[in-house]
Formats: C-alpha cells, sequence, structure tokens
C-alpha cells in the first residue's frame, strides 16, 4: 500500500466516532449475538426437520443453512460494528479496509476460511447431504459452516474438515446434490463360474433390492471382467437414499451369493496378497 | 403358488361376442380388483358398460385397434392407479370387437398361459400383467415368458398395468418398448366423478352443505391440465391448485353445496373413480350427502424401511396374497410384523386373504413412497 494512502486511511480511523463503551452497549452487543446464535439454531433446526420430512428435497433445503448463517452472522456483525461506531461511509470503507488487512494478517486462515464457505455455498462443490471424498476423509456431509465442513465418515466419526481446503484439495461427490446415489458393488467368483447366469443373478439382486431406484436417469449395469484367477462380476446401480449405501451393498451381495450358491457358482480361492485372505470377496 | 385356469366363458356385449378367461393362482371364480374398486361382482359384468371421464383415453386406443385392422401394429398398455378404472375401460374397448380376454387374478408362477395365448384370437386382452412378474429374483420369469412370445407374435395385445409396476418394470425389462401406445387413466376432475355417480344414484340428491363457513368462502381444489408434450404422441397430466372464490357470490345454496361436495370428494379420492365412488357410497344418506359425512383422513406414514418396502409392494402389485409377499421380503424382513403396524395405522387392509391398500389412504401411501422413492 502506497505511503500516502495509509497515511490517509490512519488519518480517517483516528477520526472515527467511536460511541461510548457502557454497560448497555455491552448487554445490547451480547443481545445481538445471542440473538443471532438462536436464530441459526432455530432455522438451522427447522429446516433439517421439514427436509427430513420431504427427501426428495433433503439437499436444496439443506443448503439453506449455511447460506443464512452467514447473511445472519454477518447481519449481526453490522449491528455490533454500529454499536461501537457511527462511521460516515468514507471512514466505514476505511475501516474495513484496515480491518481486512488486520485479518489477512493475523487472522488470514479464519478469513480463507469464510472465503472458501462463501465459495462452498454458491459454486456447490458439495451440498450438505452428500457423500464426498474431502482429503482423506469420505462421509456424508452433516454441515457447512462458515469455518468449516462437518462430515460423518462410515464408522460414525465426525470429521471437521477446514473450508479453505476446497481451495487446494479435490473433492468428489458421490451424488453431486441427489438423493440418489451409484453405488459399485463387486462380486469376485471361481473363474470356472457361469459368467452369464451370475450376471443376470446380480442384475435381479440390485433390481429387486429395497434400497434401489432404476428408471432411465439411474440405471443399473453389470460388467464382467476376467482376471487369471477369478472373475469379476459388477454392479453398478443407485441408491434411492445414499443413507442407505452400505445396507444396500451388504443386502445385494447377501442375496446374489445364497442364489450363486443354489447355482454352484463358487467363490473364488484366490488369496489376495495385499489382504492375506481367501478373498472370496463377499461370500459369507 | 400354481396356476389354474379359472373359468372359460362365452359373453354377449353388443351386437359381437368375445371369451374371457379369468386367470386366478389360487382360487376358482375369484372376483376381479377392478371389479371389487366399483363393487360389481364377477357375474354383473355382463352388464351393458357405461364410460364416464376416459372418452379421449377411448379414443387412442380405438384408433390403434383401427390402425392394427389396417395393418399397422401397436401393441397398447392402459396404465393407472388402483381403483381407476382399467377394467371398465378395456371391458368398454373390446365389446366391439373379437376378442380373447384373459384376465390375470393373482402372482403367476407357471407359465402355461402361453398355451392359451397361441389359441386365441387375434385381440387378446390382458389385465392385470402386474401379475406377472413379482419382485425377487427369479420373478420375471412369467414376464419373460410373455414378452418372448409377444415379440414373435402378430397378435394385438392390449394390456393393463399398475402404474408403479409399469414403471419399475419399464426401468428393469424395457416394458415400454414392447408397448409403443401406452394410454394412462389420469386422475378424473369433479365433473367427471359427478356424472359417474349420478350415472348410478340419479339426479334427486339432496345436498347438504354443513361444513364450517370458512370452507364455504374459500375453495381450493386441484384441476388437471392435459398437455400434449411436442414431438411425441405423449399426453401429460400436470395439476395445479385451483382457487374458487365463486361461491362467495353464489346466491344459490343448492347449487353451491352440490359443488363443495363434489370438491371434497375429488381432493379426498385423488380423482380416483373407483375410490371416489366407495366414499360416496360410504357418505351418503339417500338421497341426502353431507359435506361433513366426506371426511379427509390423515394417516400416520411414518415408517421403517421394511414396512415402506413392503407397502410398496402392496401397492404396486394391488392385491397380494401373504405367502407371495414373504417370498418378495426375504427373511430379512418380518413380514407379520411389519404388516401388523400397517393394519394397524390402517394403510393396508385384509380382504378375502389378500393383502390390499386402504383405499381411504391411497392417497396418502403414494405421497409417502414417492417421495422416499420408493416407487416411482
Amino acid at each position: 500500500m502506497p505511503n500516502g494512502v495509509l497515511t490517509n486511511t490512519t488519518e480517517q480511523l483516528t477520526t472515527l466516532p467511536f460511541n461510548e463503551i457502557g454497560v448497555e452497549t455491552i448487554l445490547y452487543i451480547v443481545f445481538i449475538i445471542v440473538i443471532a446464535y438462536l436464530l441459526v439454531r432455530v432455522i438451522s433446526f427447522v429446516l433439517r426437520f421439514v427436509s427430513e420430512k420431504i427427501p426428495s428435497y433433503r439437499h436444496p433445503i439443506t443448503m439453506l443453512i449455511p447460506l443464512l448463517k452467514i447473511t445472519i452472522y454477518f447481519t449481526a456483525l453490522y449491528y455490533v460494528l454500529f454499536a461501537l461506531i457511527e462511521p460516515d461511509l468514507t471512514q466505514l470503507i476505511a475501516f474495513f479496509g484496515l480491518f481486512g488487512a488486520a485479518l489477512g494478517l493475523g487472522l488470514k486462515d479464519l478469513l480463507a476460511d469464510i472465503v472458501g464457505g462463501l465459495v462452498i455455498i454458491f459454486e456447490k462443490p458439495y451440498q450438505i447431504g452428500d457423500k464426498i471424498t474431502f482429503g482423506d476423509y469420505y462421509g456424508e456431509v452433516k454441515d457447512i459452516g462458515i469455518r468449516s465442513t462437518k462430515l460423518v465418515t462410515p464408522d460414525d466419526s465426525q470429521v471437521s474438515v477446514p473450508n479453505f481446503k476446497i481451495f487446494s484439495e479435490a473433492v468428489s461427490s458421490g451424488n453431486a446434490g441427489d438423493i440418489a446415489m451409484m453405488v459399485v458393488i463387486d462380486l469376485f467368483i471361481d473363474p470356472d463360474g457361469e459368467s452369464g447366469k451370475a450376471m443376470s443373478i446380480l442384475k435381479e439382486a440390485v433390481t429387486t433390492s429395497k434400497f434401489v431406484i432404476v428408471s432411465k436417469k439411474y440405471p443399473c449395469t453389470i460388467l464382467l471382467q476376467d482376471f487369471p484367477y477369478y472373475k469379476r462380476i459388477r454392479a453398478r446401480a443407485y441408491v434411492n437414499d445414499l443413507r442407505n449405501e452400505f445396507e444396500f451393498m451388504s443386502e445385494v451381495t447377501r442375496r446374489a451369493w445364497i442364489e450363486y450358491r443354489k447355482l454352484g457358482i463358487h467363490p473364488t480361492q484366490y488369496r489376495f496378497p495385499e489382504t492375506g485372505s481367501s478373498d472370496s470377496g463377499n461370500g459369507s | 403358488m400354481h396356476l389354474c385356469l379359472s373359468y372359460l366363458l362365452c359373453l354377449h356385449a353388443g351386437k359381437e361376442w368375445k371369451s374371457g378367461i379369468y386367470v386366478d393362482g389360487s382360487k376358482l371364480n375369484h372376483k376381479m380388483p377392478e371389479d371389487e374398486t366399483t363393487g360389481e361382482s364377477g357375474e354383473e359384468r355382463e352388464e351393458e358398460v357405461v364410460l364416464f371421464g376416459y372418452e379421449e383415453e377411448l379414443k387412442e386406443a380405438q384408433s390403434a385397434l383401427n390402425e392394427y385392422l389396417w395393418g399397422k401394429h401397436k401393441n397398447i398398455a392402459i396404465v393407472s392407479d388402483p381403483f381407476a378404472g382399467r377394467s371398465t375401460l378395456v371391458e368398454y374397448l373390446a365389446r366391439d370387437y373379437l376378442t380373447t380376454t384373459i384376465a390375470f387374478n393373482s402372482v403367476m408362477t407357471e407359465k402355461a398361459f402361453i398355451s392359451t395365448l397361441h389359441d386365441a384370437n387375434n385381440i387378446i386382452v390382458m389385465e392385470n400383467c402386474h401379475f406377472l412378474a413379482m419382485r425377487k429374483i427369479g420373478g420375471f420369469a412369467q414376464l419373460d415368458e410373455f414378452l418372448k412370445f409377444l415379440s414373435k407374435s402378430d397378435k394385438l395385445f392390449i394390456t393393463t398395468w399398475n402404474t408403479y409396476s409399469w414403471s419399475y418394470l419399464s426401468a428393469v425389462k424395457n416394458l415400454d418398448e414392447f408397448f409403443p401406445k401406452v394410454i394412462r387413466l389420469e386422475p378424473m376432475n369433479a365433473e367427471s366423478l359427478k356424472k359417474m355417480i349420478l350415472s348410478h344414484y340419479g339426479n334427486n340428491i339432496e345436498y347438504i352443505d354443513d361444513a364450517a363457513s370458512k370452507e364455504k368462502k374459500l375453495s381450493i381444489s386441484w384441476k388437471f391440465a392435459h398437455i400434449k408434450i411436442p414431438f411425441s404422441s405423449t399426453t401429460r397430466t400436470l395439476p395445479w391448485p385451483y382457487l374458487d372464490l365463486s361461491s362467495i357470490f353464489h346466491k344459490k345454496k343448492q347449487e353451491n353445496a352440490e359443488k363443495l361436495i363434489f370438491d371434497r370428494l375429488t381432493r379426498v379420492s385423488d380423482g380416483s373413480p373407483g375410490i371416489a365412488r366407495k366414499i360416496w357410497d360410504a357418505s351418503i344418506d339417500y338421497p341426502k350427502i353431507r359435506l361433513s359425512s366426506i371426511k379427509e383422513p390423515t394417516f400416520d406414514t411414518d415408517l421403517s424401511i421394511n414396512e415402506a418396502f413392503l407397502l410398496g409392494i402392496i401397492l404396486t402389485m394391488e392385491k397380494i396374497e401373504p405367502g407371495d409377499l414373504a417370498e418378495i421380503a426375504g427373511p430379512e424382513i418380518d413380514v407379520e410384523e411389519s404388516l401388523y403396524i400397517l393394519m394397524n395405522r390402517e394403510l393396508v387392509a385384509r380382504e378375502e386373504g389378500y393383502y390390499i391398500i386402504n383405499y381411504r389412504a391411497l392417497k396418502s401411501v403414494k405421497s409417502y413412497l414417492e417421495l422416499n422413492r420408493m416407487v416411482w
């Protein structure tokens, strides 16, 4: 910043008309913060409740939560600032300029998180309710906060990923805002197994599952791949609600193997070196 | 479950004749599900069929039939919700043609019906074809056989299907590819329902408006706009809320009450003629009918995934035996417990050994299952 501009800005700020800060002002500020906090909690609760009642619109509704959160907190900040000072426009600009510089120097990570949060809200690389892989973590997005995104992993651990990571790390979303999500189910059969029948059974196991949704938009595909010591039958299908991802995989696998056994289709006996176990895949 | 052809009878309908075969998985002389919805017994089918409200759909089907007679072959699928009157429509449609009618009445587990198709007339009416498939591994064998036969045949097939079965089987088995002419029976509006009901009861009904004054002044009802999709022969029905303030300015109380009653009936029945007729029958104290007697029930539809799945199966099959339901459910689901909960909440009813959706709950059930993507 050139010296002249800095001097000018400092002069503007030294003349800021600070209000007298008494008990009343402090109470007022506390009141604003409490109201903002309660408002955020109530709105979040109501929107989550409504979204659970209308599963098809769960994502659009929950995505309003971070947006409203940011709006409410910035409005609260605005009221707090005006409780402390009563600046004119030039002073306000100067204040925010210096405030921004201070943030940039001292609280740059927090600022980066806030900007990251805004980018997430408007660009929507993922939404609340999506199943994503963010950095080293995979899970369902439970909340997009001002500072971080909260994920719940399949083993029910909550992970907070700072929002600024959106600028440096790739994020993959399994469903991109949709409540349905593609699930890949692999079964590994003995190379002598009849692959045609195995594919047909897996297809029926998938399409008759209580968790599946099948349509032109959500197709079901069955693929076969030959490996030296086994055949892999792969199903790609959509679960009707991504929260049932693992139940869907488990149910299809179990039912398919019951039918395979009836037809004499056996799991591969090949021992996978990396696991060291007889990986029949899912033949248990 | 085993197949048996219950009986073969010849019906005289108008000038022409036709043959009808009722195919029932378990029972002899069982009534048709559609007949149950309209209160007509199997024997009453010989009466003159009167059709209300589906004139457009009838014309579409007739034109496909006439095209067939001129050498253009397009198999027809008539698709509707339960209680919508599919059977009445096909009966009306087939009365002037030489047809063979096969009506399935429960889940088909054997393919003996295929031999009947070989000997049938050139126009074959097949009712309730959703009974050809069961949502389980190995449950599509009969449907596959039928589609195999159909794809090699020169005969014209007029088939009827449950809406949700149709969507499911179209996605899973490409059913829609075999039936280029799809006719959907959409919900009826208040005017059509009124015509249909008054054709049974006559015009001497006394309508009594005894509801709260709020409803008298403000009437919101659903209207249905038929939209023809460009570059396609498909017609879609879009529901839109209609706010009617005319009753505020209405002077004739009799007309006002009549309109309110039929609007409410349309809303409660979701435009389904079969359900509207049942509600009407239950509400009327002949010749008087009161607005307050047509109640808008609410149901607890907060269900577990297993209960929702079974409910979806009952909705798509329309009626199902406990054994078939248990086969579909598999060992993971405690069918008896789930059915107990569904019946306790009055979502499902048991009738003559079959589980069916309680007609009053159909609207809530459809809405719940669609929202949760258990049916689509």
